[in-house]
């Protein structure tokens, strides 16, 4: 390993101010040719049409190649740029005033927008300046552009994904009660159309194994088999002939793409005067030229040819959490040949992958505010995962993989992400190299459980064919996200070489965020939503004398509101692969290249990945224990009393009146004392995290059955769906929405984060009470489960903080706890930081299954992170 | 015609107002005045194609929408005016 590493190399470093200076930008230069050419070819096929688009718009894409780039290409012109797909939704961009925009919010699929915040600072364009407008509370587009925005995107009204689903989701019995729920925001936004992709793992294999021109080749040879013949597939055999041409046609688009940066790059060569830069320009030609065509000859090709796939993919779809997995394995093979012939260095291997990190950094992902905002917090997670077991059961980490976490540690920046995949069998040095990067206040890599995950995997895919040696190449799509992989064989300079890669559809789709503290307070108030001024469900009319009653009437609503979801965005998803499908993204993946089926027609390995997501779980099992101990047991109070108490918000002004959701800037009403009893004993009842019996009956109660109920749905693929408990940003957003709750909470502010984090301030009993209290279920028969911790650098200073950080985490896998990840900050500085954000452009924090800038995230997040309990004792 | 860094062909824009002068490595105003190396960008506004008064392309099979400020680079059909 080098030793004069601890400072980025002078390149990256240069890319690196580059990017904190870059504002991110949209351009309509890719909606432009691809609706034009789509709009040409009425009647085509439509997974050929698709691909005749998305050829025109990647072939006549401009390149532009910034100085010192060693990996080029970006998704647009601009070096943070990104742009909309009216094919997938066009409203939410359009002009407020506009007919289109009136139309989203009656639907409630813009109701989120209105709780949703962007940190005002970074890259964030949060207001219109200039020539340049801003979109979505976030992008910025040249004042030029933006009519021309409006004219494309009225050609794809009651065309684009989201006007077709919804016209048929209105067909669903009681969709009314879905409107219902997106406007009282019980849930936080559609599937189908927002994101329909990521949340997954891509694979890289076949271009790094065949090149483009083999994959052509192939997808030729397997056209020529199948065209015409059904093979006994009556409904979809016929369609491989039109599948395998969408392939070459989506692939030559590409391979234009990648031609025309070379053809830059060799512009550039010749312009430039400067020996070593034109030197540079002439080897970056070469790198693109070749992988244009063939797979790659160098490690350097190697990680050029991932990212072009990676953002090629990206510019297929609207896509978060396309994490590029096991990146490190999978390159591995390049790297040991390079090294081991001389013709590299590790000191070069890791300005390569900085230069990849910043690249990662840079990727935006254009969508409304409430998924970019109330969601995303602006990330778009892009995760690489680390360690876990290779192909044979042993340890898969390898000396690239450690690289890879110091160029983590030397490039400081949002992405990728690092997740390590924990096992027992990882050598000790390993997992030390991964806390003491924890330590430098990155916020990555997070821990989690491999064998946890390979549990819930085998139990899930089982009619899939997974087995125990497949289980083991999975990966974390998105944030926090148990995604399946498979083993692909790699041979590269006449070593073979097992290398994972993703296998399975999105594995966060299906029914997006559902407000569990939320789903409670309309029990409570027997359906009505005081907020919106809305009956969201129909009343219970059950008194909920009991706690049982009250437990029923929860499950009974909860259940309502999935049903309706699930039925709503199954059918958003059917337009999407009916109309939408991905190609590019689809061909990567096993086994749709043998198969001749894509996505849409079950092409991939692993298909069981529609989930439903959930948020406010210990703000939920906070409240229900507060009820149960206060109302029921103790009958300290009447519900009625109670209801009373949060209807007031136990005394406090509204946050709307206070005009912040923040947990740190709840004001008391003058003289209103009348609650402060009650909310004393609330915020006193027992609470998760304290390794207190009563709290965490209530917590294993809740997710046995949640667990269970999930698999009780059905995806439009035909197989049974599972719970996903990872907040992202939605604590922020849905608490906005909703109002006081039982465990004493304030209307307004901020959940928990997370699934498994304890409300800030309420574990009092340390970490390993924490760990005892959220193992008290399997969490394996969930997708995730998700725990942050804050630490104060002091916890785990010195040379033995990174084992004391090891030991910690290594105690919580070993219960079964599926995730943890830690903050080492000093809650002093994030309040610095509040007050003076110039200073700390650069300050990263974790916030959920994710790190960000602390300046491009929103207030009411901020001050959760602030708030969260910070432990001074590891 | 525009004579900014954005109008030209060897501005690398990092946003939407500022960008990198490929020649000099020099950052630029988007909407700076250029230098007189200046190499114009192709853009549908200098193509014979480009019918400025209704916002069409005229060598689109459809009569397609144009604007004016779009990036005409790889345009198949682009044509300089004379």
């Amino acid at each position: 390993m080098p030793n004069e590493t601890a400072k980025m190399t002078p390149r990256a470093e240069k890319l690196m101010d580059l990017y904190l200076s870059a504002k991110s930008s949209a351009d309509i230069e890719f909606p432009y040719w691809y609706t034009r050419r789509y709009m040409e070819l009425d009647n085509e096929i439509p997974v050929v049409r698709r691909a005749l688009a998305l050829k025109e718009a990647f072939s006549r894409l401009t390149p532009v190649i910034f100085p010192g780039e060693l990996i080029a290409m970006q998704k647009t012109a601009y070096y943070r740029g990104s742009f909309p797909m009216p094919w997938l939704s066009e409203s939410y961009f359009m002009a407020k005033e506009d007919e289109l925009y009136k139309e989203a919010l009656k639907s409630g699929a813009s109701s989120a927008d209105e709780y949703s915040k962007f940190g005002s600072g970074g890259g964030n364009v949060t207001q219109s300046s200039g020539k340049t407008v801003s979109i979505a509370g976030k992008f910025g587009m040249r004042q030029e552009e933006v009519p021309a925005l409006l004219k494309l995107a009225k050609l794809w009204q009651g065309k684009s994904v989201q006007d077709v689903a919804l016209r048929y989701e209105k067909l669903v019995p009681d969709y009314e009660t879905k409107e219902n729920i997106m406007r009282a925001i019980v849930c936080m936004f559609d599937s189908g159309y927002t994101l329909p992709q990521g949340r997954e793992v891509i694979n890289y294999y076949y271009p790094l194994q065949h090149g483009f021109d083999g994959i052509i080749k192939i997808a030729r040879e397997m056209a020529d088999k199948t065209a015409g013949r059904a093979d006994g597939d009556g409904l979809t055999g016929m369609n491989r002939l039109y599948n395998y041409e969408a392939v070459i046609r989506a692939i030559e688009g590409v391979q234009n793409w990648i031609l025309n940066y070379a053809g830059q790059a060799r512009r550039l060569e010749k312009l430039s005067t400067d020996k070593k830069q034109k030197l540079e320009y002439r080897q970056l030609a070469r790198r693109l030229e070749n992988i244009a065509h063939k797979p790659p000859a160098s490690f350097l090709e190697a990680v050029q040819l991932c990212w072009t796939i990676h953002i090629a993919a990206l510019n297929e779809d609207a896509i978060s959490g396309l994490s590029p997995g096991r990146l490190g394995q999978v390159l591995y093979p390049f790297y040991r040949h390079d090294i081991d012939s001389g013709a590299l260095t590790p000191r070069q291997a890791l300005e390569i992958l900085e230069c990849q990190r910043i690249k990662f950094t840079c990727i935006d992902c254009f969508a409304s505010a409430g998924v970019v905002g109330g969601v995303l917090s602006g990330n778009t997670f892009n995760n690489l995962s680390l360690g876990g077991l290779a192909a044979d059961g042993g340890p898969a980490c390898n000396e690239l993989e450690e690289l890879l976490i110091e160029a983590g540690m030397t490039c400081k920046s949002t992405q990728p992400t690092l997740s390590l995949l924990y096992d027992d069998k990882l050598p000790e040095p390993f997992v030390l190299k991964a806390a003491e990067c924890v330590k430098t206040g990155t916020g990555y890599p997070a821990f989690v459980n491999n064998r946890t995950a390979m549990s819930f995997l085998l139990d899930q895919y089982r009619g899939e064919g997974m087995t125990v040696r497949e289980a083991s190449a999975w990966a974390i799509g998105g944030c926090l996200e148990t995604s399946p992989g498979s083993w692909l064989e790699l041979e590269y300079k006449g070593r073979k070489w097992s290398i994972p890669g993703g296998s399975g559809q999105p594995t966060s789709v299906g029914v997006h965020f559902i407000s569990l503290p939320k789903i409670l307070e309309l029990v409570l108030n027997n359906g009505f939503d005081a907020r919106a001024r809305l009956q969201v469900f129909k009343p219970h009319g059950c008194k909920l004398g009991t706690y049982e009653e009250l437990w029923r009437a929860f499950r009974n609503n909860m259940s309502k509101a999935v049903e309706v979801l699930a039925l709503c965005n199954n059918i958003e998803h059917d337009v999407w692969r009916k109309n939408n499908t991905a190609v590019f993204n689809a061909l990567l993946k096993p086994d749709c290249l043998a198969k001749g089926h894509l996505i849409n027609e079950l092409g991939y390995r692993y298909n069981a990945t529609y989930n439903i997501e959930s948020t406010g779980t210990v703000n939920l099992v906070n409240s229900l224990s507060a009820l149960k101990k206060l109302v029921y047991d103790d009958k300290k109070y009447s519900l009625a009393e109670m209801k009373q108490a949060l209807a007031e918000n136990f005394g406090y002004l509204p946050a709307q009146e206070v005009n912040s959701y923040s947990l740190a800037e709840q004001k008391k009403k003058a003289g209103a004392d009348k609650y402060a009893e009650i909310h004393s004993n609330c915020l006193r009842a027992p609470k998760y995290g304290n390794a207190d019996e009563y709290a965490d009956s209530v917590l294993k109660e809740w997710e046995t059955w949640f667990t269970g109920e999930c698999r009780g749905y059905e995806s439009l693929y035909g197989f049974k769906m599972y719970a996903c408990q990872i907040s992202v940003s939605t604590h922020g957003a849905m608490g906005a929405a909703t109002g006081a709750t039982p465990d004493g909470r304030l209307a307004g502010t901020t959940f928990a984060d997370g699934s498994m984090s304890a409300y800030p301030g309420t574990d009092k009993n340390g970490p390993f009470a924490l760990f005892e209290s959220a193992a008290c279920w399997d969490h394996a028969q969930s997708q995730n489960s998700q725990m942050n911790i804050k630490l104060h650098p002091s916890a785990v200073a010195g040379k033995c903080g990174a084992k004391k950080l090891a030991e910690l985490t290594r105690a919580y896998m070993r219960k079964g706890g599926f995730h943890v990840q830690y903050n080492i900050v000093d809650s002093q500085t994030l309040r610095d930081a509040q007050l003076h954000p110039e200073n700390y452009r650069e300050l990263l924090v974790r916030v959920a299954g994710f790190t960000q800038y602390w300046v491009e995230i929103s207030k009411p997040i901020q001050d959760e992170i602030i708030a969260r309990t910070e432990y001074k004792d590891a | 015609m525009e004579k900014t860094h954005r109008a030209c062909r060897n501005f690398a824009p990092v946003d939407t107002t500022c960008g990198i002068c490929v020649l000099t490595g020099e950052r630029f105003g988007a909407d700076e005045s250029a230098c007189r190396k200046m190499t114009p960008l192709p853009r549908c506004a200098s193509c014979a194609n480009f019918s400025g008064e209704q916002s069409v392309c005229q060598a689109s099979k459809t009569g397609f929408m144009a604007f004016a400020d779009m990036s005409a680079l790889n345009c198949p059909d682009y044509s300089a005016k004379k």
